[in-house]
C-alpha cells in the first residue's frame, strides 16, 4: 500500500513570558534597535522554570489535533524534534503520549537542531505513505532559554522558546508531500553545540569548541551555510518534481533570523511577499519555528487549499532539510 | 561584463536599494560610505564566491572592505 500523506491539522504553543530587546540591550552593550536591525526580532517568548519543552508540545499537539478532527485513538507514531528534550530518557514523545492520552503508538524523538521539524515530518509522511500507521503526530518544540548564555550576544538576541505541532495523515493523490532533500555536513559539526540534558557540555576529544553549559554557536559559519543551503536544497525538491520556483506560492524558512531569510529570498530572486517571516514576535525557537510559522500562516489565511508551499529548516549538524507540499483542506479537497 | 562591473551589481544587490552604481568607487568603504554591516558583508562574500566560483578564507573576506579590495581577493583567487 503506498497513498499520499500530508499535513491535515496544525497547532502551536507560544509562552506568555517575553524578553524584549530593551532589556537585553541593558544588560549586552548593544542597542533594542540594533538588535531589531540584526534579527527582525522584537520579543523572545520564555517558559518559566516548570514548563519543559514536553509541556509546550503538548498544548501544540492538543491544538493541532483538535484542528484535524483527530481523536488519540488514531495517532500510531509521535516523533518529537527537539535539541532541548526533558531528559536522555524515556524519550519525551513518550511524555506527550502519556499527558494526550494516546494510547498505542511508537513514540521517539528526533535530534537535528532547528531541521529537526522538516526530518520529523518527511519521516512520519513517508511512514504513513506506507501504512506503518493512519495517523502520526509530529512536533517541534525547544525550551533554549535553558541553554543560551544571557551574556552571549550571538545567541542571546536570537532564541526563544516555543512548540508548534501537525497531524500527518492520508490525503488525495497529488496533495501533501511531493519531494524533499535532506542531508547533512558532519564535518562542521562544532559550529552549533548544544549541552546535553543534564546542563554539561562535554566535547569530543580534539574538538575546539569549550566544555560549558551554554550553546555554543559560529554565526559567522551558520550564515554562510545557511543562505547557501536553503537555495540548493530547495532547488534539488523542485528539480525532483520538475517545477521551478515561479511555481511555489510560499516558501517557510526556519526562522532563524529575518537577515538570513531574505539574504536567502535575494539569491533564489524570491519575491518577499513569497516568504514567510515570523520571528518578529518569538524569535528563533529552532525546531518550532517553522510549525508555529505555518500554523500562523494557516491561522491568517496565507495558505489556500491548493497552495504549494516549501518548507525549509537549516541548523546543527550542519543539518539541512527541504519538503514540498501541496496543501489540502478536507472542505475542498485539496 | 567585466569583474568590476559584476562586483558593483552584488553590492547594489546587497544593498536592498540603498546604494546606486555612482555610490560604489574603487575605494568607497563599504561599511562606512555604503552602509553594508557584518551580515551584508557575508551576504556580499557569498554572492561574490557563487558569482566567481570560488571560495574565499575568513581572513581575505574580512579585509575586503573596498571594492578595490574585493577585486585584489578575486584576482589572488581566479589567477592563481
Amino acid at each position: 500500500m503506498c497513498t499520499a500523506a500530508g499535513i491535515i491539522g496544525t497547532g502551536a504553543y507560544l509562552p506568555e513570558g517575553v524578553l524584549t530587546n530593551e532589556e537585553l540591550s541593558r544588560r549586552l552593550a548593544v542597542t533594542p534597535e540594533w538588535i531589531f536591525q540584526q534579527t527582525g526580532i522584537a520579543v523572545r517568548r520564555i517558559a518559566p522554570a516548570g514548563l519543559l519543552s514536553s509541556g509546550m508540545a503538548v498544548e501544540a499537539g492538543r491544538q493541532a489535533l483538535e484542528q484535524a478532527g483527530t481523536a488519540p485513538e488514531e495517532i500510531g507514531l509521535i516523533i518529537m524534534a527537539s535539541s532541548t528534550p526533558d531528559a536522555g530518557g524515556p524519550a519525551t514523545a513518550a511524555l506527550i503520549q502519556q499527558a494526550l492520552h494516546i494510547p498505542q503508538a511508537m513514540c521517539f524523538d528526533l535530534s537535528a537542531g532547528c531541521s529537526g521539524f522538516v526530518y520529523a515530518l518527511a519521516t512520519a509522511c513517508h511512514l504513513v505513505s506506507s501504512g506503518f500507521c493512519a495517523k502520526a503526530l509530529v512536533i517541534g518544540a525547544d525550551k533554549f532559554s535553558r541553554v543560551v548564555d544571557p551574556d552571549d550576544t550571538a545567541t542571546a538576541i536570537l532564541f526563544g522558546d516555543g512548540a508548534g505541532a501537525v497531524v500527518v495523515g492520508q490525503v488525495p493523490d497529488g496533495c501533501g508531500l511531493l519531494a524533499s532533500d535532506m542531508g547533512c555536513d558532519g564535518s562542521r559539526f562544532e559550529a552549533v553545540w548544544l549541552p546535553g540534558p543534564e546542563g554539561s557540555r562535554p566535547v569530543p576529544a580534539g574538538s575546539t569548541v569549550k566544555p560549558g553549559p551554554f550553546v555554543h554557536m559560529d554565526g559567522y559559519q551558520v550564515f554562510r551555510f545557511s543562505m547557501r543551503v536553503i537555495g540548493e536544497s530547495v532547488g534539488r525538491v523542485l528539480d525532483r518534481t520538475g517545477l521551478t520556483m515561479a511555481d511555489v506560492d510560499l516558501l517557510i524558512p526556519h526562522q532563524a533570523n529575518r537577515r538570513i531569510v531574505e539574504a536567502a529570498a535575494r539569491r533564489l530572486n524570491l519575491p518577499m511577499e513569497k516568504v514567510i517571516l515570523d520571528m518578529e514576535d518569538c524569535g528563533n525557537t529552532s525546531a518550532a519555528s517553522i510549525p508555529i510559522a505555518l500554523h500562523h500562516a494557516v491561522e491568517r489565511g496565507r495558505i489556500p487549499p491548493g497552495s504549494l508551499f516549501l518548507l525549509a529548516g537549516f541548523g546543527a549538524g550542519l543539518s539541512w532539510g527541504s519538503c514540498l507540499l501541496r496543501w489540502y483542506d478536507p472542505a475542498t479537497s485539496c | 561584463m567585466t569583474r568590476e562591473e559584476k562586483v558593483k551589481q552584488l553590492i547594489i544587490k546587497v544593498g536592498e536599494g540603498k546604494i546606486t552604481e555612482d555610490m560604489i568607487t574603487l575605494d568607497a568603504d563599504l561599511n562606512k560610505d555604503l552602509g553594508l554591516d557584518s551580515l551584508a558583508m557575508v551576504e556580499l562574500l557569498v554572492m561574490t564566491e557563487d558569482a566567481f566560483g570560488i571560495q574565499a578564507s575568513k581572513d581575505d573576506a574580512q579585509a575586503a572592505g573596498t571594492l578595490r579590495l574585493t577585486l585584489a581577493y578575486l584576482d589572488k583567487y581566479l589567477e592563481a
